[in-house]
């Protein structure tokens, strides 16, 4: 018996799982698992299985997926046997695909050029099919270039199909794979996995889903989005769910209010075609702000695991008071820059930008005051703002607490000083601040703001993955926590969905462009939250 | 006290020296107050005319025996490479343990790293001792660890396991990490190192950075192994084979690292030890263990590598039959390079051949691998003892010729 015949579909699923410690905690270890695991650093190692990557020559299939996939060989997280098939319109050979994603990884690696013996393993199992999804007979050749190849290289019928296509397309493929019968779970495990958007409102994203729930069941979904992958994000739950001294100040009684900032000190890049459909609230604010908001604002879950993570977020989802009052929206604005200097170059104005219309209306930044109504978060706002042209890159939470009850000080000593924040860092340097009150030496009684500072790279050794890198290798566990589950998407939306359609249809347009590239966003995004006597920090 | 400010290039490893002060002290009062003033020193300009003493960061206490200046430089540009992004306050220790008067001195310093654009400094207390007692050298090192980190010691060269100045440092640690590779002694060490950890009077767990090295070894066999036609068989292995490097033909090398291979298999896979072992005329190590019934031969031999570190795993074999079923699995790295090929046959057919990464570890990232857990590694346990349990197979003579 070869390894290439061994009937790999004899055995369940969980069979493979059984060798990851994470699992046989769960369950008694059992007497055919591979007693060579135990004790082992790396514990999560994925089974035999074909990725098919659909879009296999756009971009980010280049720039991120091979590489991610080619370091979790380099890192023995994924077996010899693990194959990749790239599907697209463009004709290539196998070697040309091949080829071409190795320039992918030359360049755009975190650990650098491919090394040459490991690289020429990897592609081994890397093939290309060329086909248009339109046409069904694409995933007929699909499904038996599959069945060969699990026969010719063990990958044990276990299937991943990775939808990094424009979402126009993604209905076809969906459909394609239902019907070609790619969706079927009998010999192996059939996963698929999609890329944002998903949808541009509450209407399409529920078709959508339903779309994809006419083919897969939920558990077979994996809805990307690459945030939750970061070390940070992840970081977000350590510590509030492993630390006992956040959580009981974790509420109304001690934290003001949290500000949550994503700037980027980049235009749109020459996507103007793209963001004239989307805007910063559907790019960014929608599915990566709110992903940050909802893990700060969530109920510890009994489980960290995929439903006991996702029951929690969507409850927060639910739990946030309307944007829109009587039809009318309010604690939303919107801003478009103008030109202006960014990290020291002179920037175009948005509508200056190629493939951008020159009375665009799209908003290039949103700041947006949620409201959480429940009994944790009564009162206390959290105000959300990303936006492009900023003056810098940075991501970052900020919760903000309440000042001391009472400050015995004579008020001069505390001229200075500014009530706790925690500042919680994304990018760059990921890691977090506490912000105390201390006394400045002397004989004077005067107390200052001081940093306490913790960054992950001068604490841990190693390199943090790139967040591809663990996404894929959880989508390959099995393991959906980090993924979007169809409710959260849904609700998502949902409560955007006011103000996207307001924007849409109203007769008086914005007074675009109305901050400067370079700046922090409009006068009225500063009004938003001065109203309410507090000030956006500058990050 | 002398201060004095350098700069080197980085070499993309080592992060960039900014600053390099020094103090000197005889008391440990002497050396709080010398560190007080380093950290004055060395707070960043910007800082200090804030009134701000320099960020100490530390992750954890790391006391380093070292027994001779050549181990105290080894572990001092161990320190260097790790500071950057792992800190930790340092004691190092320089002692001879021979009986006679009491003499301690120390010197203390730091130094300040730009590591990726973040200024990262750290600081080392140097302490040279003779004639000193177990209790004595505790009760120096206890003051200056800093609370509430753990505290890993790491005692380069072999540890006397029994010497009350090894015992007195180890009840103070979280974890003692040695090196089995740089063992003098290595088959007679680590016969004792099976036997210490056996010894319920001091639990304290134990980590080998020479176990760390062989973790890609033993991460990529493992992974061979997945497959349920290979790990079915694993109870069934007739033969192994552990290749050594050696630096010339006919040259002796540790064989530390060769026995921690063969005691982690053996633990895992349930084998009994059997009789001693032979020697072949090529020199090779051959021991009969009892696997499931059957006897099972494990060869441990020498393998020319020039450019390898004397002892390191080369290459390693292992076949399996039962029934009608057989596999046969093969790595080996030529040299240093940090890359293995495997080949993995099923039942006499062609070998399934792969080309896998197999990183050459630096001291540092062994070190940092050891400070990032803090619990028992059971499996290293169960290794080293079974390992102790193989070297006292091999004959007395095994620890002659080196160096």
């Amino acid at each position: 018996m070869g390894f290439a015949s061994f009937p790999y579909f004899l055995f369940p699923r969980s069979y493979f799982l059984v060798m990851t410690t994470r699992t046989a905690e769960r369950r008694p270890r059992q007497p055919r698992a591979n007693p060579l695991r135990e004790g082992q650093q790396r514990q999560r190692t994925a089974p035999p299985a074909t990725m098919v990557i659909f879009g296999a020559s756009g971009d980010l299939t280049k720039r991120k997926l091979v590489p991610a996939l080619y370091n979790l060989a380099l890192e023995h997280a994924i077996p010899g046997e693990f194959t990749v098939v790239g599907v697209s319109r463009s004709a290539m050979s196998d070697a040309q695909f091949r080829d071409a994603m190795r320039e992918g990884v030359d360049e755009f690696s975190r650990t650098g050029k491919a090394k040459p013996a490991v690289w020429d393993g990897f592609a081994q199992g890397m093939y290309y099919i060329p086909g248009n999804t339109k046409d069904p007979d694409t995933f007929h050749k699909l499904k038996a270039e599959l069945d060969k190849l699990d026969k010719q290289r063990g990958a044990s019928g276990n299937r991943i199909f990775y939808l990094s296509t424009p979402p126009g397309i993604f209905g076809e493929i969906i459909e394609g794979l239902g019907v070609s019968g790619l969706n079927k779970q009998d010999q192996g495990f059939s996963r698929i996995i999609i890329e944002k958007p998903f949808g541009r409102d509450y209407e399409t994203a529920r078709a959508l889903n339903e779309e994809i729930a006419g083919c897969f069941d939920e558990s077979q979904v994996y809805r990307i989005d690459h945030y939750l992958g970061k070390e940070t994000v992840q970081n977000l739950m350590v510590l509030r769910f492993a630390n006992g001294i956040f959580e009981p100040v974790w509420n109304r009684r001690y934290i003001d209010h949290v500000q949550v900032t994503v700037a980027e000190s980049i235009g749109i890049e020459g996507r103007g075609g793209y963001y004239e459909t989307s805007g910063a609230l559907r790019d960014m604010l929608q599915n990566h702000l709110m992903q940050l908001m909802t893990l700060v604002a969530m109920e510890p879950p009994a489980r960290i695991d995929a439903d006991g993570v996702r029951d929690e977020k969507v409850k927060v989802l639910r739990s946030i008071r309307p944007l829109c009052n009587g039809g009318k929206v309010g604690n939303v604005v919107r801003g478009q820059y103008g030109p202006g200097w960014v990290e020291g170059k002179e920037a175009e104005g948005y509508r200056e930008e190629q493939g951008v219309s020159s009375s665009s209306s799209v908003e290039t930044y949103v700041a947006a005051k949620l409201s959480v109504d429940n009994w944790r978060w009564a009162d206390v706002p959290f105000y959300l703002r990303t936006g492009k042209r900023l003056p810098r890159r940075v991501s970052e939470i900020a919760v903000q607490f309440k000042q001391a009850p009472h400050l015995a000080f004579a008020s001069q000593a505390v001229t200075q000083f500014r009530p706790n924040v925690l500042a919680l860092r994304i990018q760059p340097d990921e890691g977090m601040s506490l912000t105390i009150g201390a006394k400045v030496p002397g004989s004077q009684m005067q107390i200052r703001s001081v940093n306490m500072d913790f960054a992950y790279g001068a604490s841990f050794l190693t390199d943090p993955p790139e967040a591809y890198e663990r996404l894929l290798l959880d989508c390959m566990l099995g393991d959906q926590t980090l993924f979007k589950r169809r409710d959260e998407v849904e609700e998502g939306w949902k409560m955007f969905d006011c103000a996207l359609d307001a924007w849409e249809h109203e007769e008086e347009k914005p007074n675009f462009p109305n901050y400067e590239a370079g700046t922090w966003g409009p006068r009225d995004a500063d009004r938003l939250i001065e109203r309410d006597g507090r000030r956006w920090r500058t990050p | 006290m002398t201060t004095s400010q350098t700069a080197i290039s980085s070499d993309g490893r080592e992060p960039a020296l900014e600053g390099f002060w020094q103090a000197e002290a005889s008391d440990v009062p002497g050396i709080e107050k010398a560190l007080t003033t380093l950290r004055k020193q060395y707070a960043s300009p910007a800082a200090a005319r804030e009134g701000q003493a320099g960020t100490r960061n530390s992750v954890a206490n790391l006391v380093i025996y070292a027994g001779s200046e050549d181990d105290a430089a080894r572990a001092t540009a161990a320190m260097t490479e790790l500071a950057g992004r792992h800190p930790s306050r340092t004691i190092l220790l320089i002692a001879d343990l021979a009986p006679g008067s009491p003499d301690v001195n120390a010197s203390v310093s730091a130094s300040c790293r730009l590591a990726s654009g973040r200024r990262i400094c750290y600081e080392e207390i140097r302490l040279r001792a003779a004639g000193a007692s177990g209790p004595h050298l505790r009760s120096i090192v206890d003051p200056l660890l800093i609370s509430d980190l753990p505290v890993f010691l790491w005692w380069t060269g072999d540890p006397p396991f029994r010497h009350d100045a090894f015992l007195a440092l180890a009840r103070l640690s979280s974890r003692v990490l040695i090196d089995s590779g740089s063992f003098r002694t290595p088959a007679a060490t680590l016969q004792r190192l099976g036997r210490f950890m056996e010894d319920d009077a001091i639990d304290v767990p134990v980590g080998d950075l020479n176990w760390n090295r062989l973790a890609p070894w033993r991460e990529v066999l493992a992974q061979l192994c997945d497959p349920p036609a290979v790990s079915e068989l694993l109870p069934h292995l007739r033969r192994l084979r552990i290749e050594r490097a050696v630096g010339a033909e006919g040259g002796v090398a540790p064989v530390a690292q060769s026995l921690l291979l063969a005691g982690w298999l053996a633990s895992r896979l349930d084998w009994e030890p059997g009789r001693a072992a032979e020697q072949t005329f090529s020199g090779a190590y051959r021991l009969r263990l009892r696997s499931g019934g059957r006897d099972l031969v494990v060869e441990l031999r020498g393998r020319l590598a020039a450019s390898a570190r004397p002892g390191e795993v080369q290459a390693l074999a292992l076949e399996a039959d039962e029934d009608q079923h057989r596999i046969a699995l093969e790595m080996s790295r030529p040299g240093e390079q940090e890359q293995a090929a495997t080949s993995v046959s099923i039942d006499g057919a062609a070998p399934a051949e792969r080309s896998v990464r197999l990183p050459v570890l630096s001291d540092a990232e062994l070190l940092g691998d050891e400070i990032d857990r803090l619990d028992a590694d059971r499996v290293f346990e169960d290794a080293a003892e079974m390992a102790g349990r193989l070297a006292a197979l091999l004959p007395a003579n095994a620890d002659e010729g080196l160096a």
